[in-house]
């Protein structure tokens, strides 16, 4: 049957955007979790919104499965085609459009966020949600995803960037959300509910983003301290101090270890590392600084370095909390990556707990992230990938989810629910009393997806 | 640059490691060719590894086709998290799956040619000698032996003979170099064939040996690489040094403090082979020997992607994507420069094609022929 679904859209977009073999097939079972995985029945590379819109209508007509996909580097299993039907790629929709007099710009969806960012670069603008995959996540998956990043602290994620977009629905209809200004009002504001909707309502195929100027200097700071109680500390007092760093990132002692390890370095492992990144202009920059490192100082931290940003040292100091992830990946095949966020003073009992999780387990539990907003990543490590490993690694999962539930938190605040946090996402609405939202939710998705065609079985 | 695994096992077990994040995917520059097709990004081509390793996939022409969708540019592999070698780990999975018995026509057609005529070019081993009537006489024995490689042999003679003069200028006595010249093999091993690139490669040392050199100076970076990374894997210890002429140029050159001058300034813009620099490590050699070369401006090329679109016989296996690729690198020159200078033939020959079909207005030169103009007085 799908053989004729490929034939019909192959007629009306072109055959050679219609894939079929199984070795094209079984590239696309995949995102960036190791426990998911499906088969799609065909692969359509969209290049234009005329390719979506005839997907849309063929696959609703027969209410064929669709999967949007960008670089399917998600962290939640939302990108795998779990049971199967179109694997729609959109990764090769990316042309860019840069308004610096109107301060924003417009993105196809499969630009990625860092092509859109640098292209920006180039007016002397940037957009400010920048994920640590911004090299590979796409635009629309990232306003899919509400993907947020290191600046978080202060610029959030991208629901606070996003002024318009065009959505393509199940059956081929097309919508205008939103429009290229700051202040907007349009009755219910429905282009809020496509973001953060992991693919699940339509497909979006571009969108317009508010952008603003870059800023003229950076002080980074690095300090370390004994334990989280003391990071959380500062963080706040710098905050009291009406202090608001772009940055605020933490490494674990394990991390540390994990660096050192993977890249042979020698960051001290007896203390929690804390990177602050302190921006504004030439004339403000340095008595901005100069305040901030009077309170770091006055929590006394075990070390503390700093650099202009520019210098070299600036990017050294910034190593230990780039090669993070990648340390991590160097010496583990199983990787799971949690999202907890709570309020920040809730974070050195939720930092902890998890932690001891890990302990009961034997397992190392590096733990990383942007503190800044109460967003950090416990991750569930294993050096072999063996079925036990992986079940065992799930079951640490739910538990360290539960923390973020504990103290009032949330089990993601920028990778998604995905499959793998589907029963943690539960237990949350639970724990809040309001597990009806799930079917407040699908009455939405009811509205805009009556077929249920739309990335099935994620998010609930 | 990591080694080349050759344990299947081994093989799979650093594959794993691949966390399919995708953050090789937008520097790879066949991905972008192919517009974006997953199925040849470092990412997937990987899980077809991992598949032919794990016998979920069986080999066919169209697996053999992604996996040979790899230029071994290596540009992927500083963006890797997890560390890993993606060219060698795609060459590990031609050489485990055994590609070459399941090629796609075109390439099987290089692989023939090879075979057949001695060149992956199609044409006839003997005429890679042509330069020989440029030069005069070539000594048949000599301590340094000139390898022009087939690409330089075949489409620009010019550049082997001046590169004859001026190894026999810088080294006073005597330079040889092989008449019909063998191949390096190093196709069979990119198609994953290292019994039949081994039983090749002995005999090209057998050559080697009777002209009695000890050090093989080659103009082609990826020839130097088959001498000196593919031999050892197969277990072959070079009885000679193997050099590629820019690490010999800097030798003689830089080391010595010896003077080059130009006649009239020239400003150019300098491309890196990526087998030069990141299939062999080479990277500051050449640009010191630029640097010392006086009325010489040179600049770096603009951007971060380095790829010409050649590597790996790239550009006679798949020439649309390599064509694409090659059109895109014109692009980083920078604003006003009309010279590109490399120290590759195959990077040469690539962007004169691309240059001609662009219309542009570009000249690209060797290092060696500027040396030479520099040393002429
Ligand atoms: C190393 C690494 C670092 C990461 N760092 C961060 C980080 O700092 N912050 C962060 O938030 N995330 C991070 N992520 C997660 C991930 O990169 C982001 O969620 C990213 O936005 C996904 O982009 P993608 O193009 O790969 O999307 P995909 O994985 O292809 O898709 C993600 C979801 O969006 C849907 N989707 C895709 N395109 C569209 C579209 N056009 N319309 C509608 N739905 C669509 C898909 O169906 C899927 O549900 C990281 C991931 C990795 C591997
Ligand atoms: S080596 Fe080059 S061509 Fe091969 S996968 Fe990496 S980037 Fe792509
Ligand atoms: S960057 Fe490395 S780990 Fe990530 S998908 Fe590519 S090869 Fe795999």
């Amino acid at each position: 049957m799908l053989e004729q679904v490929a034939k019909l859209i192959g007629d009306e977009i072109g055959a050679d955007k219609v894939l079929t073999s199984y070795s094209d097939m079984y590239v696309y079972e995949f995102d960036a979790t190791p426990m998911f995985r499906g088969k799609p029945d065909l692969v359509v590379r969209a290049f234009s919104i005329d390719d979506v819109v005839a997907v849309m209508k063929i696959a609703n007509e027969r209410k064929i499965p669709v999967v949007p996909r960008g670089h399917a580097s998600s962290l939640t299993g939302a990108a795998v085609p779990s049971q199967g039907g179109i694997v729609l790629d959109l990764s090769a929709m990316r042309k860019i459009e840069v308004h610096p007099e109107d301060g924003y710009v417009k993105a196809e969806a499969g630009a990625t966020v860092a092509e859109v960012d640098l292209a920006c670069n180039e007016f002397g603008f940037f957009l400010p949600p920048d994920p640590a995959s911004a090299d590979t996540a796409t635009i629309g998956a990232s306003i899919a995803e509400n993907a947020g990043g290191m600046r978080g602290a202060r610029y959030g994620s991208f629901r606070n960037w996003v002024l318009g977009m065009t959505v393509v629905l199940p059956g081929g209809k097309v919508f205008k959300l939103g429009a290229p200004v700051f202040k907007q009002r349009m009755g219910y504001d429905l282009m809020q509910l496509f973001i953060g909707s992991e693919g699940t309502l339509g497909v979006i195929t571009d969108a317009t983003l508010k952008i603003i100027p870059q800023r003229e200097g950076l002080v980074r700071f690095f300090s370390y301290f004994r334990n989280i109680r003391e990071v959380v500390d500062v963080i706040q007092d710098l905050k009291r101090s009406k202090i608001d760093p772009l940055v605020v990132e933490f490494m674990d002692e394990e991390t540390l270890k994990c660096v050192n390890e993977a890249y042979k370095t020698n960051f001290r492992t007896d203390g929690i590392a804390l990177m602050i990144d302190i921006d504004g202009y030439q004339e403000q920059l340095d008595a901005v600084a100069g305040r901030a490192e009077e309170i770091i100082r006055k929590h006394n931290p075990l070390e503390l370095d700093k650099a202009r940003g520019g210098e070299p040292k600036a990017i050294e100091l910034y190593t230990a909390r780039k090669a993070s992830y990648p340390a991590i990946s160097r010496l583990n095949k199983i990787v799971l990556i949690e999202d907890l966020t709570v309020p920040l003073s809730k974070v050195p009992d939720a930092f902890s707990e998890a932690k001891s999780i890990g302990r009961k387990y034997g397992i190392s539990i590096p733990t990383f992230g942007h503190i800044g907003d109460g967003n950090f990543h416990p991750t569930i490590t294993f050096r072999e990938l063996t079925k036990e490993n992986l079940e065992l690694a799930k079951k640490i999962f739910e538990e360290v989810s539960d923390v973020a539930i504990k103290y009032g938190g949330v089990v993601s605040g920028e990778h998604g629910i995905g499959l793998q946090k589907k029963a943690s996402f539960v237990r949350m609405l639970e724990s809040m009393g309001s597990s009806e939202l799930i079917e407040y939710m699908k009455r939405v998705k009811e509205l805009f997806d009556p077929n249920g065609i739309m990335n099935p079985g994620k998010v609930f | 640059m990591s080694e080349l695994l050759l344990n299947p096992e081994e093989l799979k077990s650093i594959t794993e490691y691949c966390k399919k994040c995708g953050m090789c995917l937008s520097h790879c520059p066949i991905y972008e060719a192919s517009d974006r097709l997953e199925s040849v990004s470092p990412r997937g081509k990987l899980i077809i590894g991992l598949g032919l390793l794990s016998g979920e996939l069986k080999l066919d022409e169209t697996l053999s086709h992604k996996l040979m969708s790899c230029v071994l540019c290596s540009e992927c592999v500083d963006f890797c998290p997890a560390g890993l070698d993606i060219p060698n780990l795609i060459l590990g999975a031609r050489i485990s799956s055994k590609v070459y018995e399941a090629l796609p026509e075109s390439l099987a057609k290089v692989i023939e040619n090879i075979k057949t005529k001695g060149t992956p070019h199609g044409k006839d081993v003997t005429e890679k000698s042509k330069w020989f009537d440029l030069v005069g006489e070539v000594e048949k024995e000599g301590d340094v032996l000139l390898w022009s490689g087939c690409t330089s042999a075949l489409t620009n003679p010019n550049l082997v003979a001046t590169a004859y003069k001026l190894l026999k200028k810088l080294e006073g006595g005597s330079v040889t170099a092989l008449r019909d010249e063998p191949c390096c093999y190093a196709m069979y091993v990119y198609t994953g064939n290292l019994d039949a690139y081994k039983e090749e490669m002995l005999k090209v040392i057998e050559r080697v040996k009777e002209a009695k050199a000890k050090v093989l100076v080659s103009l082609c970076p990826a020839c130097t690489r088959s001498f000196r990374i593919y031999s050892k894997l197969v277990g072959i210890e070079l009885p000679f040094r193997v050099l590629h002429v820019s690490e010999y140029l800097h030798e003689k050159l830089v080391k010595n403090g010896k003077k080059i001058a130009l006649p009239n300034p020239v400003t150019a813009a300098y491309h890196d082979p990526c087998t030069l620099v990141r299939g062999l490590g080479v990277r500051d050699k050449q640009r010191e020997v630029l640097s010392s070369i006086e009325n010489l401006k040179w600049l770096e090329m603009k951007g971060t992607r380095n790829c010409c679109g050649g590597g790996g016989a790239y550009g006679l296996y798949q020439p649309d994507w390599s064509a694409k690729i090659s059109s895109r690198r014109l692009r980083d020159v920078p604003e006003g420069v009309k010279t590109i200078i490399t120290t590759c033939p195959t990077c040469e020959a690539t962007f004169k094609k691309a240059i001609k079909r662009e219309n542009l207005d570009i000249e690209v030169r060797d290092l060696v022929t500027l040396v030479y103009e520099g040393l002429k007085e």
